[in-house]
């Protein structure tokens, strides 16, 4: 038997200082057994209701009604659904980490491991899917003890670090490579200098305190990478700055102190440098927190506060933070519940509202921006078939638009597509991640599309008095 | 570890060199496109593993071809090359080797791409699929057409097709559950790259094509199920028309030795059709491994699950230690009537049986999965029974006379050689109408009991066919061991259809044993598999 390539350094070499053992030690270290993926591919299987019939938390999530209604079958796995092959599924996947773990020669040129690798929108919607992780709660609902043993996204982590650290940059797509090292370079994602940071509040008129300089606030407004350096974010800024205003408290932010949490910098890997960004990123914040007598940190950015919260298995900082730290949409909610933001004003519109992967699935923000949404006098909400933690990645995530636009484009257009097929006669779609809308938007102009797509915190302030 | 070693090298397929094989793949990819064609590992991992008994066997490329011509063009650049092709259409396959070819280095041609459902007929109840159909995907679309149409799924997965599990003889619950039986009209790409329709569809413009089985002339469809001698890339299947009224007929049964009187109950309602479906008679394990948690403290992965423990769990689920289920079909009044028969039948053979009441047994999730698969609709439950222990799962399934002593024969052979090997006979005896197939799950744990499960399954197969029992169906690791058990002429036939029909033998090479080269030598397994 021949071989049709040139031998290159299989992976029980070598290569980087670093050998398919170690992948192996990194997955085995979250306490991931590779062999407890059974290939069984549920995570391709279609969310047709009635056929995925003894899940009950899908059961829980929809309803009996919705549940035994069959109507609709939907790929809740992106990739998946985009290239219908099996190397592109949660369980392709962890079969190519088990494979490089035991010692498959991979070329770190080849476009197609990267296209395997990188198209992952790291969306977690396979977990949810995922007999193995879910087997007790899922398919025997007569065991008492739910447990994760399963953990794709932990593997997925582990293998792009390892291939990191093999390969180095010559392993990441050029788009998501260029992202990666604009945010490391300037603390930006889209490389402007970070002196650009407070351009937002003059030109919405916010009433913002840039503790970089001096001053007091009662609240740390975080924006990471994205939101300050695109004008189309900045009305859901100033909107955020409008409702916490409206609850009596004083918003302050960090101005061109604030560094990138960098979730692009993980997705391609890089966790030694994503890991020294964000302990960059909350020593100031800590400082600057501490010195402005703030009483809550608050990001409006749905892959910092991920950066933050995850546990160490998944890179995060998991919540070992000497400052407290929430989400804008819990943190609103909250203020909603104490009675202290005054929704008053009808906001006559239908809007249908699409969960984020990151805010929703992955951290379980999923009640929050319903339970705001409801407190707005004559708002009238859908909600997208695939929705909560089933819900589908809108193709925003983990740095997939630069690196494969084409791909991210296509799920932009059927995410979009799902929000039209529940509205009735309205046309706003409601995000709760800035990173989506902004993909979103994006997507809808390029089509030409009459969808409108707006952050939740724009819709609820419109109820302000 | 053997699956470790055998990842490390890529492969080109047997005799070929990488100057062919390269001009290969360049002509693959004028056909289908590049996106189609891939030598990448990345895209080939899925492709090398079963669900899992077997170390991996690592193909050298995937083609994805999206019509019968680009499959046609593909056989005709095999043949001039000698390059071996592995075809799949939807490669689940599940416990029987999923995707793998028998030797490493095939060319996988991968025919999801080809998902159209070509034609429903409404009135004359059939349907025409493509290879990459799914149940799931003709169940939705009979659902959305609110066609009064019912599909015969099989146990599992619903990411399955009808045409590949048709094709491997596969076998459902409703009466069309004998899916070949319920076939009609192929068409086929022979190794030659010429197109062949059989049956009646042998008349250019045939009428009758996916109506009428037998054509003029020999029957030939049987030749391209369960071989290697064409890919097939149409399939008419017959529906079952929705029964006006069914009445599942759900039982339990408390004691071991009562699977006697229940095959004998249930032979002569089988054999009149009182009772059209298949009937499942399945052990309360088997149940409990896609329900319950294995109790390794129990056990120790190596001695067999106390009865103790499987009495208790079967009690708390509404099982018994043997579980029947079976259907009636017709109108309302011809159910009862049936159903009431068959009770009586029941209760005057078998005292010792529950009867169970349908709607509260469904919140037994066994139970459910049960009348699904009973009434046309696909379920996955199934699927939980992989992590019984740890994710190993192959199918043994010989195949038996409809008789208790039988049944009981066969509990006698396969259980010691499960507890030898350190498992549990997980069974369970599907009577269809004559015979009865016993398949037996051997589940197990990996990576660490594989070689042990490996060496069960040959001592199964081996004790099964010693016994004049034969399999109708096994995994790709023991498809030559299994034909090796056949009579040499039988073994002579398939080999000489082989070489009429591939001279070159490109066609699934090895597939249910037969090669051009020759059939597998009595008693000896030719090492093929597993490295690179």
């Amino acid at each position: 038997m021949s071989r049709r390539r040139p031998a290159r350094a299989g992976n029980g070499r070598r290569a980087g200082g670093v050998s398919g053992a170690d992948l192996r030690r990194e997955i085995e270290a979250k306490g991931i057994n590779l062999f407890e993926c059974y290939t069984c591919r549920l995570c391709t299987e279609e969310m047709q209701r009635g056929i995925l019939t003894l899940t009950e938390p899908y059961r829980k999530a929809f309803g009996e009604a919705e549940w035994r209604r069959d109507l609709f079958n939907e790929p809740v796995c992106p990739t998946w659904d985009y290239y219908r092959h099996e190397a592109y599924t949660a369980y392709g996947r962890a079969l190519l980490a088990r494979d490089l773990a035991d010692g498959l020669a991979v070329d770190p040129a080849d476009p197609r491991l990267r296209e395997v690798v990188y198209t992952c929108l790291l969306c977690t919607g396979c977990q949810e899917l995922c007999f193995s992780r879910n087997r007790v709660p899922l398919m025997k609902p007569f065991m008492e003890l739910p447990r994760e043993v399963w953990d794709i996204h932990g593997i997925l982590l582990a293998e792009r670090k390892w291939l990191f650290e093999r390969h180095g940059w010559a392993a990441v797509p050029e788009g998501l490579a260029a992202l990666a090292q604009r945010i490391l370079q300037s603390g930006t994602a889209t490389g402007e200098p970070r002196r650009g940071a407070t351009r937002w509040i003059e030109a919405t008129g916010s009433e913002v305190v840039d503790l970089s300089r001096a001053g007091r606030a009662d609240v740390l407004l975080l924006l990471d990478a994205q939101a300050p350096y695109e004008r189309a974010l900045w009305p859901a800024l100033a909107a955020m700055v409008r409702l916490l205003r409206a609850a009596g408290l004083v918003v302050g932010v960090l101005g061109a102190e604030e560094i990138a949490t960098g979730l692009a910098v993980l997705a391609c890997g890089d966790v030694q440098d994503y890991l020294r960004l964000n302990h960059e990123a909350v020593r100031r914040v800590a400082q600057v927190a501490d010195r402005a007598g703030v009483g809550c940190v608050v990001t409006v950015d749905d892959t910092g506060y991920l950066a933050w919260t995850a546990p160490a298995k998944h890179y995060g900082l998991a919540g070992d933070l000497p400052f407290p730290f929430a989400h804008a949409v819990p943190f609103l909610h909250s203020l909603l519940e104490e009675g202290r933001v005054p929704l008053v004003r009808p906001v006559e519109m239908e809007v249908v509202l699409l969960d984020s992967c990151h805010l929703g699935r992955y951290s379980k923000v999923l009640d929050a921006p319903r339970r705001i949404l409801a407190r707005v006098p004559g708002l009238r909400v859908q909600e997208a078939h695939l929705r909560r933690e089933y819900l589908y990645c809108c193709g925003a995530a983990a740095g997939v638009p630069e690196a494969y636009p084409a791909q991210a484009a296509w799920w932009g257009r059927k995410r979009l597509g799902q929000a039209r097929e529940v509205l009735h006669t309205g046309r706003t779609v409601v995000t709760t991640s800035l990173v989506c809308g902004a993909h979103l938007r994006r997507i809808a102009a390029g089509t030409g599309d009459a969808l409108e797509v707006r952050d939740l915190a724009e819709v609820v302030a419109a109820a302000l008095a | 570890m053997a699956h470790a070693i055998a990842s490390r090298r890529a492969i080109l397929p047997r005799g070929v060199s990488p100057r062919t094989f390269a001009r290969a793949i360049r002509e693959f990819t004028e056909i289908v496109g590049g996106r189609n064609v891939s030598v990448s590992p990345a895209e080939l991992v899925p492709y090398a593993h079963d669900v899992i008994m077997v170390p991996p066997i690592w193909p050298s490329a995937v083609v994805r071809p999206g019509s019968v011509e680009e499959i046609q063009r593909i056989v005709r650049v095999a043949g001039a090359l000698r390059i071996p092709l592995w075809p799949l259409s939807t490669g689940k396959n599940i416990a029987y080797g999923r995707m793998m070819a028998v030797d490493p280095g095939n060319v996988i041609v991968d025919l999801a791409r080809m998902n159209r459902i070509l034609e429903v007929n409404e009135q004359l109840a059939y349907a025409v699929v493509e290879p990459g159909v799914t149940y799931a995907q003709l169940y939705k679309h009979l659902r959305d057409r609110n066609l009064p149409l019912w599909l015969d799924p099989p146990a599992t997965a619903p990411g399955a097709g009808p045409l590949g599990n048709t094709v491997e003889r596969g076998v459902g619950y409703t009466p069309y559950g004998e899916h070949f039986l319920f076939s009609c009209g192929m068409e086929v790409v022979l190794p030659d790259g010429r197109l062949l329709r059989t049956g009646s569809g042998a008349l250019p413009g045939s009428r009758t094509w996916h109506i009428f089985k037998w054509g003029f002339g020999p029957y030939l469809d049987g030749l391209f199920t369960a071989s290697n001698y064409g890919i097939v890339t149409k399939l008419g299947i017959w529906l079952m028309p929705e029964p006006p009224a069914h009445q599942p007929i759900l039982m339990t049964c408390p004691r071991e030795d009562d699977i006697v009187a229940i095959m004998d109950v249930l032979r002569p309602l089988k054999i009149s059709h009182t009772l059209p479906s298949a009937v499942v008679v399945a052990h309360a394990l088997l149940a409990l491994a896609a329900e319950a948690e294995y109790p390794w403290h129990l056990t120790g992965g190596t001695r067999p699950v106390p009865d103790g423990w499987i009495r208790e769990e079967a009690r708390k689920r509404m099982l018994g230690i043997w579980n029947i289920a079976g259907c009636v079909y017709g109108s309302p009044a011809t159910v009862a009537e049936t159903a009431a028969a068959v009770r009586r039948t029941v209760a005057a053979a078998l005292p010792q049986a529950t009867v169970l009441d349908v709607e509260e047994a469904r919140q037994s999730p066994y139970w459910d999965h049960k009348v699904r698969n009973m009434t046309g609709v696909p379920s996955m439950v199934e699927y939980s029974r992989l992590s019984w222990r740890g994710g190993g799962n192959a199918f043994v399934a010989p195949v038996v006379p409809l008789f208790g002593e039988e049944a009981r024969r066969h509990m006698e052979i396969a259980r010691p050689i499960f507890w030898r090997h350190g498992f549990d006979y997980i069974g369970e005896f599907i009577a269809a109408t004559r015979d009865q197939h016993h398949v037996m799950m051997l589940l197990h744990k990996q990576p660490d009991e594989m070689e042990r499960a490996m060496r069960c399954y040959r001592e199964l197969t081996d004790a099964f066919c010693d016994e004049g029992y034969l399999p109708y169906r096994t995994n790709v690791a023991f498809m030559e061991h299994t034909m090796s058990r056949l009579d040499p002429v039988f073994r002579d036939v398939c080999v000489r259809i082989k070489r009429a029909l591939d001279p070159h033998g490109i066609l699934a090479p090895g597939k249910n044993g037969i090669r051009v080269d020759g059939a597998p030598a009595p008693r000896s397994r030719r090492r093929r598999g597993g490295t690179r």
